[in-house]
């Protein structure tokens, strides 16, 4: 299915367009109750096979190759389920040679992790705002300088428990905020995805 | 002039930061921010660290009072030559440590608290040269204006309210389109009674998302029953209604729509 | 799979202070293994503690929710391993038990 005919086919599902089928596989019983199930519990001192983080050094067909910080070599199997996020849910065309990567999903028999989830670039800061200008926040995070890019459109501030919103203007320089977002590999610079700010 | 004004200054300058090791608060949370314990050993950072206050005190106090002695200048000269070796040693052994030189808080040893020592070597020497003639008070303000404007502890005394003020007058990210970001669509998501009925089969974080009208589509990868599916969700853009959330559970292979959620109608009847 | 905690030393709860949210955390040093239990789709997994975080105090009342289900105020960071198998990266903080 095209990209635009799979949108339009669950735009329909969710609004009802179309028939459910095999509704009797669930019953009068919500999915909820049905799927409560045992959680995996690893040893926590042990790495999880089922995820991986490093820098891809390759990228082949649909398979990312990574270096892990620990030097150990991940291979990242994507498909078309997998879910893609660089500053925002995004396509594989988007991911570069370079980049950082948090990966999880199922190890597979040959060493391959067949991704569920591809987080590119990501990073999750605690800093202070220092200063601002127009789209550029300023941040220190304990003790670096971090430069936060607004990317308009994109860029979500949360204030307290509000919903997510687009306006900015409630930051306040001299404030400690969280910040979600893409990192420009090899700079000291980030794209904001969402600032959490305590008003 | 120059010379006897910065007696003063340095006398100052080492009251404050003698007077902020021994008054201060919390002495033994800054001392341990410092790499003194690498010097001195583990548990003796609090004692060093308050001897270096006792001393800086007894040289402010002997350079403020008369006479003006050449000793006077020599002592504050080490003192502050000290400073600068232990803040190229701690930078060295610990870069994320602490100076500690006006208590905590001033963040890892960067060009500002070097410079700063280095100036406050200089400032000694001259101190040392000072002569009996009288001190300049605008000299020593600005000696001093010199010091504050180095001291990262003290930026949330005037750089911070001088920014604050900026952005009060014009905020620099006022005005931005107004737009309802995605995470408000996802968290519309994750607080409605349709996510916490699937919530268990998702596998994936966010797939997809668009907008049709009035609603957002989110789209996530789920599993069920051992094959692979996807769960879409329907949110309304214009208000946040968790409740009103819809969704379904869909095979896309087969373009089966599997299972669905509508707010006003029971769960899994066709 | 590693967590930092609040109240893993004197030191980190001096920087840390939970009990200024009305918190009040057990003193639990490196190593104590948790349980953490998203609220959101009952996903779990065990962690150890390997460091001193997050700074409870400055984020006092915080809430978070998935359907009815809320935490308030932060008391645990993950690292990326252990976060991601129980929510989303993208997500930044998510409601959970801790056990």
């Amino acid at each position: 299915m095209s990209s635009l005919g799979r949108r339009r086919f669950l735009s329909s599902a969710a609004l009802g367009g179309a028939a459910v089928v095999g509704a009797t596989a669930f019953g009068s019983v919500a999915p909820e109750q049905a799927l409560a199930s045992p959680s995996l519990e690893l040893d926590p001192a042990l790495p999880d096979p089922n995820f991986a983080e490093g820098r891809i050094s390759a990228i082949t067909g649909s398979m990312l190759m990574v270096t892990g910080s620990d030097r150990t070599l991940h291979r990242i199997h994507v498909t078309d389920g997998t879910s893609l996020w660089k500053l925002r849910p995004t396509t594989f065309d988007a991911i570069k040679v370079g980049d950082g990567l948090y990966a999880r999903g199922l190890k597979l028999d040959d060493g391959t992790l067949a991704a569920d989830s591809v987080w590119v670039n990501i990073v999750n800061l605690t800093a202070h705002i220092t200063a601002m200008e127009r789209d550029v926040l300023h941040l220190d995070h304990h003790g670096d300088r971090v430069v936060g890019h607004v990317v308009a459109g994109t860029t979500a501030a949360v204030y307290n428990d509000t919903p997510a919103v687009s306006d900015l203007s409630l930051l306040q320089v001299g404030k400690h905020v969280q910040v979600i977002g893409a990192w420009r590999p090899d700079t000291n610079e980030v794209d904001i995805a969402t600032v959490f700010a305590a008003a | 002039m120059l010379l006897s004004s910065q007696v003063f200054v340095v006398a100052i300058v080492l009251a404050w930061t003698g007077g902020v090791k021994l008054f201060g608060p919390a002495p033994g949370l800054a001392a341990r921010r410092t790499a003194l314990d690498r010097l001195v050993g583990k548990g003796r950072e609090l004692t060093a660290y308050r001897a270096v206050g006792v001393v800086e005190l007894l040289i402010a106090a002997a350079l403020a009072l008369p006479p003006v002695e050449f000793a006077e200048g020599l002592a504050a000269t080490a003192l502050a030559l000290g400073f600068v070796a232990y803040l190229v040693y701690a930078r060295r052994v610990r870069p994320e440590s602490d100076c500690g030189c006006m208590g905590g808080k001033g963040g890892p040893i960067g060009w500002r608290s070097l410079s700063r020592a280095c100036l406050l070597v200089l400032a000694s020497a001259m101190a040392a040269g000072a002569g009996q003639e009288a001190a300049s008070p605008l000299v020593v303000l600005a000696g001093l204006a010199v010091f504050v404007a180095l001291s990262a502890e003290l930026d949330r005394y005037w750089l911070l309210p001088l920014r604050r003020l900026r952005v009060r007058l014009s905020h620099p990210l006022a005005g931005l389109p107004v737009r309802v970001p995605l995470a408000a669509g996802v968290e519309q998501v994750e607080r409605s009674p349709a996510y916490r009925a699937v919530a268990g089969l998702l596998r994936s974080d966010v797939r997809d998302t668009w907008t049709e009208g009035e609603w957002r589509f989110v789209s996530y990868s789920a599993r069920y029953q051992d094959r692979a599916a996807t769960v879409v969700f329907a949110v309304p853009t214009d208000r946040f209604v968790p409740e009103e959330v819809q969704a379904a559970l869909v095979d896309e292979s087969t373009e089966e729509t599997l299972w669905r959620f509508a707010p006003t109608a029971s769960v899994g009847l066709a | 799979m590693q967590c930092a905690w609040p109240n893993a030393s004197n030191n980190c709860f001096d920087i840390t202070r939970p009990d200024k949210c009305g918190k009040n955390l057990v003193r639990r040093t490196c190593g104590h293994q948790f349980t953490i239990t998203s609220l959101c789709n009952n996903k779990a997994v065990r962690v150890k503690i390997a460091d001193c975080g997050p700074q409870t105090d400055l984020w006092c009342g915080e809430k978070t929710c998935c359907g009815a289900k809320c935490g308030t105020n932060r008391i645990m960071d993950l690292t990326p391993a252990a976060y991601s198998a129980i929510g989303s990266l993208s997500g930044g903080r998510l409601p959970c038990t801790v056990a």
